[in-house]
């Protein structure tokens, strides 16, 4: 398992070029295929979801959209389950380590 | 004796002839063997120029996609030794590209393939951006970006021959060489 400053680095970097993803791709599209946002570094997983999806779970900068099976139990809750991903809440000391988001990263 | 005398001397005068005619012949040798020498470093360098030229052409094929499969070596010319800093700047000015034409290339495209054009297109923008800025998170953004092309490779190759996707599908392999590259000078420099 990665320790956790990895997995926050990881969750950042992969939702930062989500940001992107979304900005290049959302528009006249129904959906898009995001990285999954785990903590696991060499993860190049793809996750389609709906640009309304996408956008909801954007307004809250602890949650992330991660594969099945690629949450971390210790510092991450499901909080929704669909067929194709998982959304996972950060919990305990996370949200602080993430509460900077894509906005504040010296690219946006 | 004067006989004798006479003999020895006409003896030494002949052996110092052949001696002269040897050295000669020696001189003549060695200016032919340096010009043979000559003559082969200048074959080899036109040998060199021929392969590498030859390489160049098949690489531009196979980018045409006229030949199934990519040369397996690379140019002599390609491989200039050039220090990290240059390469990520190389990497930066690809990665830029490959997003531009892959974002260009969304109006005609649909369904997966115009997801993994906005994809790919996000990445590497987001890659050059953070190469451009100095980012800490450069060689993780690049290494992804490389990562994230290569495994949409198949999808890729698909698009590639398709008239609006063939700009974009080059693009990204250029992306991926060039962003590679960069990830492996940066490794060397570490060490160094």
């Amino acid at each position: 398992m990665p320790d956790f400053d990895a997995a926050v680095r990881s969750d950042l970097l992969f939702r930062a070029v989500n940001e992107r993803i979304f900005e290049i791709g959302a528009n006249d599209a129904e959906a898009l295929d995001i990285l999954c946002e785990c903590g696991d570094e060499s993860c190049i997983s793809t996750v389609v979801i709906t640009v309304r999806d996408y956008e909801r779970l954007r307004l809250d900068s602890s949650r992330f959209v991660v594969c099945e099976g690629h949450e971390l139990a210790d510092i991450e809750r499901v909080v929704e389950r669909t067929l194709e991903y998982l959304v996972v809440e950060k919990a305990g000391r996370a949200p602080e380590a993430v509460v900077r988001g894509p906005a504040d990263r010296a690219v946006p | 004796m004067g006989d004798n005398e006479t003999l020895v001397k006409e003896h030494a005068r002949s052996l110092v002839a052949v001696a002269r005619e040897l050295q000669a012949r020696r001189t003549r040798v060695v200016a032919e063997a340096r010009a043979e020498r000559r003559r082969g470093r200048r074959l080899r360098e036109v040998a060199v120029a021929a392969r590498d030229r030859n390489l160049d052409l098949s690489w531009r094929l196979w980018s045409l996609m006229a030949l199934p499969e990519p040369p397996s070596t690379i140019p002599l010319s390609w491989d200039v030794p050039r220090a990290a800093s240059e390469r990520l700047e190389a990497a930066c000015v690809a990665a830029g590209e490959c997003a531009e034409a892959c974002a260009a290339a969304l109006p005609g495209s649909h369904g997966e393939a115009r997801r993994t054009l906005a994809s790919i297109s996000g990445v590497a923008g987001f890659a050059a951006d953070c190469g451009r800025a100095g980012d800490p998170d450069s060689r993780r953004a690049l290494s992804l970006c490389v990562r994230v092309i290569e495994s949409n490779s198949i999808l890729l190759d698909g698009l590639g021959r398709t008239t609006g996707g063939a700009l974009a599908a080059s693009s990204t392999r250029r992306c991926a060489e060039e962003c590679s590259r960069a990830l492996a000078a940066s490794y060397l420099e570490v060490e160094d």
